[in-house]
């Protein structure tokens, strides 16, 4: 089974040292659970200043593992989003603090949709209620998502790490990886109303346990296509479609 | 094997699913702390009975799958904490669960503790360090410490070890009469090798949070630690089965 996950992070998280931060010791924890390619982010572009050097640095650090794929971080009120090439990249519309709905960031997505490049939308890197408490970072408002889905409804939005029964994420141009889907059994909530063509195989390692992420897709509804499409089909499509 | 030590049974999905997916996911036997907000923080006796009424029929119902613990709400009368502890221990629920009635450090906690300790049986308390939305009476894990050096003969069993973090496990790591729960919380990595190397695997039970939480994730959040198959076998199902007398 072809495996792709499109929520890997590389870098030095501020809070906590990750078991697997260092791109070859994630690069061999996917390896071993089956896991054929997927995206990463930078652990670092969420507080850097200086996004840009974090994503050269990122684009450096990938270059030997060729079935990873580096994602830059863009934000509107940094001007090197214009360079930006590729086909994915990453905003962290809270972390960055600005809104989805700005001119600035309507400008900027809208560009990036027009070079095809597929945004991906993180909402939280972690539970809120463990993060440090002189950095309370609320998710991303999914109000905002679904209006600027809307905006744009033959383009593709990629959202990461939703808990899925308190987003309710209603455009269909919206794909949402499944790293905090958590209902019993796992997909049982997400696949019962969404379907599988919106939901995305993603693990949010090294933050989260990877055979966690893997353990979802034995969800007993599941037919065969259904997992072949939340593995790796639904992206292919993405990315075909564009 | 794989005893999970953590899981609730609801009163709107009854226990066959919880068998039904426990089986599914190699979870050989499993612990029932009860619909424990079902009646939100502050239950009255009457629905702290209902409820451990209806975890004494899981238990019954399961076949020898399921255990079961005694709810209790530690500020009610203590006439009743010691009737109605008696009546579940006799009816064959092993331990009790406390939840967010009462922050473990009050001294309203007395009562229960000193039955705890006469039937010498374990304590499973809920446990978070909360940034947000923590509840009014909610326990952290210095308010476990202090509980356990209080009451150094009852075994207590910190839950969520992901809620609890590293300072959590710091904080209980001198109290040898307290155990930590992986149940809870996203399957988050480093937790789990943190706490065994800081407390050792003795001091450390499998357990989901079931069914609000899902079997596979939360086992995959112990597979996933790389420790040794010593270490394993205490922390799926050992430590459980010693701290249980199953």
């Amino acid at each position: 089974m072809k495996i792709f996950d499109v929520n890997l992070s590389t870098g030095r998280w501020p809070f906590r040292r990750l078991p697997q931060e260092n791109l070859a010791d994630l690069d061999a924890a996917v390896a071993k659970a089956g896991i054929s390619g997927g995206l990463v982010r930078s652990l670092d572009a969420p507080f850097s200043l200086n996004i840009n050097e974090e994503n050269e640095r990122l684009l450096e650090v990938c270059r030997p593992f060729t079935h990873l794929i580096a994602v830059p971080a863009v934000r509107p009120d940094f001007g090197l989003w214009r360079q930006i090439t590729g086909d994915f990249a990453v905003l962290h519309p809270n972390y960055h603090s600005y809104s989805l709905l700005a001119d600035e960031t309507l400008e900027m997505v809208e560009t990036l949709l027009n070079r095809k490049i597929i945004p991906l939308i993180v909402i939280r890197e972690e539970d809120e209620r463990g993060q440090h408490p002189l950095c309370k970072v609320p998710p991303v408002p999914a109000d905002e998502i679904n209006q600027l889905a809307a905006k744009f409804p033959d383009k593709p939005f990629i959202v990461l790490n939703a808990i899925f029964e308190y987003m309710n994420l209603t455009e269909p141009n919206i794909y949402l990886d499944f790293s905090f889907f958590e209902s019993f059994p796992a997909l049982k909530n997400p696949v019962e109303k969404l379907g599988c063509k919106r939901i995305l195989f993603g693990s949010h390692a090294p933050f989260f346990c990877i055979s966690a992420a893997k353990s979802k897709l034995s969800y007993d509804k599941l037919k065969f296509e259904d997992i072949e499409d939340i593995t790796h089909k639904n992206m292919e499509r993405i990315l075909n479609e564009r | 094997m794989i005893y999970d030590i953590h899981t609730h049974n609801m009163q709107h999905q009854g226990c066959g699913i919880l068998m039904e997916q426990a089986r599914q996911h190699g979870i050989d036997r499993f612990l029932l702390l009860g619909d424990v907000l079902r009646y939100g923080e502050f239950p009255t006796a009457e629905e702290v009975s209902e409820i451990n009424d209806d975890t004494i029929a899981c238990v019954k119902e399961c076949h020898g799958m399921a255990d079961g613990f005694c709810f209790m709400n530690p500020a009610l009368p203590p006439e009743f904490i010691r009737s109605e502890v008696s009546r579940c221990l006799q009816a064959g629920l092993k331990g009790v669960k406390l939840e967010i009635s009462v922050c473990c450090r009050k001294p309203v906690m007395d009562t229960l503790m000193q039955e705890l300790e006469k039937y010498d049986v374990p304590l499973l308390h809920h446990c978070w360090f909360k940034t947000v939305n923590k509840y009014a009476e909610e326990s952290d894990p210095v308010d476990i410490s202090i509980l356990a050096k209080r009451f150094p003969r009852v075994r207590i069993v910190m839950a969520h070890l992901c809620g609890c973090g590293y300072r959590g496990v710091e904080y209980i790591a001198d109290c040898p009469n307290v155990y930590v729960d992986t149940s809870g919380g996203q399957p988050e990595n480093g937790f789990l090798q943190y706490a065994v190397k800081r407390i050792g695997a003795d001091r450390l039970l499998y357990g989901s949070d079931a069914p609000c939480r899902d079997f596979g994730c939360q086992v995959g959040k112990v597979l996933d630690g790389g420790l040794s198959a010593g270490d394993l076998d205490k922390i799926l199902y050992k430590n459980a089965l010693e701290l249980l007398k199953i």
